[in-house]
């Protein structure tokens, strides 16, 4: 049997579905008409809109109703862009976290393979959604460090899906919204109530959800990023029709407003990450831009970086900021932020050379960057953990292509000690589990969730 | 209407076929059919010039292929979810069937480049020509030939196309 009848007998093995896999006919059939009739709606909108826009002002911020109806241009809510300072260093050193170690601790009780959601909420470590017996289930536990035990909090609300969610924690709260599968799940157990969109608000005091209607414009959206500013969730993303879409929620007022930046001419969005510093808020757009020629495809890319400032306009912060690496979310920390090392972008229809770019700080004046000396775990996608003083680079369990054929390598961790500008090997984490998410720093120690619930603490 | 009709024919004879190329894309079954329902409900917008189901077919296959490149995300550590942990040794395409070669498969592919992977998948499950997965993913033909056979190789060095012959061996 040759290579390639081998790989479509695998192939054909490894893709057979369920008999319950049918096709939602009658459901595809509604919102193919539902976007039909959209976008004819859309087509005489903006015939309107582009004699509304020549006469009027282009402004960058405009507020939207729960229906999607953008109303006229308000002022900026206040307190949207941050006022604070940057946070200060704190924590134990790179010195004193290489001589932790790891203590297991009691599985969280959930019954799942792997929680959709996991973040630290201010005390305790919130995991929430995953499959159970193959259905997403909205159930949910927290685990306090403090009395070392895990206790169930509330379902999430009907409508508030976790499947691909997006989350931040807000100080009281904790967000969370799967703006992508709203309207686009499964063909099980789908109906018109559940569509959603809702964003749903978990406050740890009271143990109860809170939900809020997403706009419909941002419907249909990949992978979001989120951040707080200090009173807004801020949620950055490009759609599936490659457009930019930046939004921010007032929790106190329930209010959502879009405050997309608009791109240079021909550059259309992949991915969009966005974080907050002291004083702007910032947003990341990877752009590719693709034209046909006669011979082939002319493919350019990059990214361009905005900034919104308390006067309610973006400004344009590209600048020098490296164009070829791919980026994740930025952390602020007292130096700067940090960005984790990234693989080379050069657009989504490219296959670059398996080249990993170091991590490095930067300032938003001028970008100029200081490189995170590269780690001695040769790890293709690193995740980096800011303790407030000290670098910790996580490699989960990965499988391995060897010459005897797929093996498992285990997880490793690095710290980086800053005063002697080196990493030290931490012990490895007492698991042979992959990582349900990337460890959670509390402050005082490292938090880890694995598959099947476990869960694990390197603890001074 | 018969636009409807036509539509639903259509996404009856096809929605499983698509999802398969979407498991085979992204190595989880929700987000196959998340895939799959957008690049039908694309295929339905565009309906009117598409003069017919076989035209719709490689618009649907195309536009799901691109929806895939586009989504992917760069989960940081870039597995796929698993009931268990694979055991170490090479993977064989025949023998005693193997309840965990879907996870082995799908993990191996998880590991290639994404457009070898397309590649790949168009080639070899849909049974697509150079020609043909040329046009969907808009490269050149010459560009497929290099993917498929950096794809194949790679798999090969995986063990997961040793031969039934050389593994008796």
């Amino acid at each position: 049997m040759t290579d390639e009848r081998t790989l479509a007998d695998l192939l054909a093995r490894a893709t057979e579905l369920a008999d319950d896999v049918q096709p939602p006919v009658a459901d595809l059939l509604r919102r193919g008409r539902r976007r039909r009739s959209q976008r004819t709606g859309a087509r005489a909108i903006s015939v309107a809109a582009i004699a509304i826009i020549a006469v009027a002002a282009p402004q960058a911020v405009r507020t939207l109703d729960h229906h999607g109806q953008p109303p006229g241009p308000v002022a900026l809510l206040p307190g949207l862009i941050p006022s604070g300072s940057p946070p200060a260093a704190s924590g134990p050193t790179g010195a004193q976290i290489a001589g932790f170690r790891w203590s297991e601790l009691p599985s969280a009780p959930l019954h799942t393979t792997q929680p959709a959601t996991v973040a630290w909420a201010g005390n305790e470590l919130l995991a929430l959604g995953g499959p159970v017996n193959g259905r997403p289930s909205p159930d949910g536990a927290a685990f306090e460090p403090a009395t070392g035990r895990w206790h169930q909090i509330a379902p999430a609300p009907a409508g508030v899906k976790l499947g691909f969610a997006t989350s931040v924690w807000t100080g009281s709260q904790f967000f969370v919204t799967d703006l992508r599968s709203s309207c686009q799940g499964s063909s099980q157990g789908k109906s018109p109530s559940a569509c959603g969109p809702l964003a749903g608000l978990y406050d740890p005091a009271t143990n109860r959800w809170s939900t809020t209607a997403v706009p419909r414009s941002l419907q249909d959206f990949g992978p979001m990023t989120a951040t707080w500013t200090g009173s807004d969730v801020v949620l950055a993303g490009v759609s599936s029709h490659y457009r930019l879409k930046v939004a921010a929620y007032d929790p106190a007022a329930n209010r959502w407003q879009l405050i997309t930046p608009t791109l240079p001419a021909g550059h259309s969005p992949a991915y969009a990450t966005v974080a907050a510093t002291a004083r702007q808020l910032i947003v990341w757009v990877m752009w590719q831009h693709t034209r046909s020629l006669h011979n082939g495809f002319s493919i350019r890319s990059g990214i361009d970086v905005f900034a919104l400032s308390g006067n309610g306009t973006w400004r344009d912060m590209t600048g020098r900021w490296l164009q070829h690496q791919t980026m994740s979310t930025p952390t602020v920390t007292s130096s700067g932020l940090l960005v984790s090392p990234g693989e080379i972008w050069c657009g989504d229809y490219c296959s670059p050379p398996p080249a990993i770019d170091p991590g490095y700080f930067t300032r938003p004046d001028g970008w100029h960057r200081t490189d995170v000396p590269v780690s001695p775990v040769d790890a293709a996608f690193p995740a980096y953990i800011w303790t407030g003083d000290a670098i910790i680079e996580a490699s989960g369990p990965i499988t391995e292509h060897t010459t005897t054929g797929l093996s498992i390598r285990p997880a490793r961790l690095v710290v980086l000690d800053q005063a002697a500008s080196r990493w030290r090997t931490l012990p490895a984490p007492p698991t042979r589990f992959f990582f349900a998410a990337p460890p959670v720093w509390t402050g005082t120690e490292l938090l880890l969730l694995t598959y099947h619930d476990h869960l694990y603490a390197l603890r001074g | 209407m018969a636009r409807d009709a036509e539509f639903a024919e259509f996404v009856s004879a096809r929605y499983r076929a698509l999802v398969r190329t979407g498991l085979a894309m992204t190595g989880d079954s929700g987000r196959a059919e998340d895939l799959a329902q957008s690049a039908l409900i694309r295929t339905y917008l565009a309906w009117g010039r598409l003069h017919g189901p076989g035209n719709a077919e490689g618009y649907a296959r195309r536009t799901l292929i691109r929806l895939a490149l586009r989504e992917r995300q760069r989960r940081w550590t870039g597995e796929i979810s698993a009931e268990r942990v694979p055991e170490h040794g090479p993977l064989t395409a025949t023998g005693p069937p193997d309840p965990d070669i879907a996870i082995d498969v799908r993990r191996a592919l998880a590991a290639l480049p994404a457009g070898q992977r397309a590649v790949l998948v168009l080639r070899y499950l849909d049974d697509q020509s150079e020609a043909e997965t040329a046009q969907a993913l808009g490269i050149s033909a010459g560009t497929v030939k290099s993917r498929a056979a950096r794809g194949l190789a790679s798999l090969r060095r995986a063990g997961l196309l040793e031969r039934e012959g050389e593994r008796r061996d």
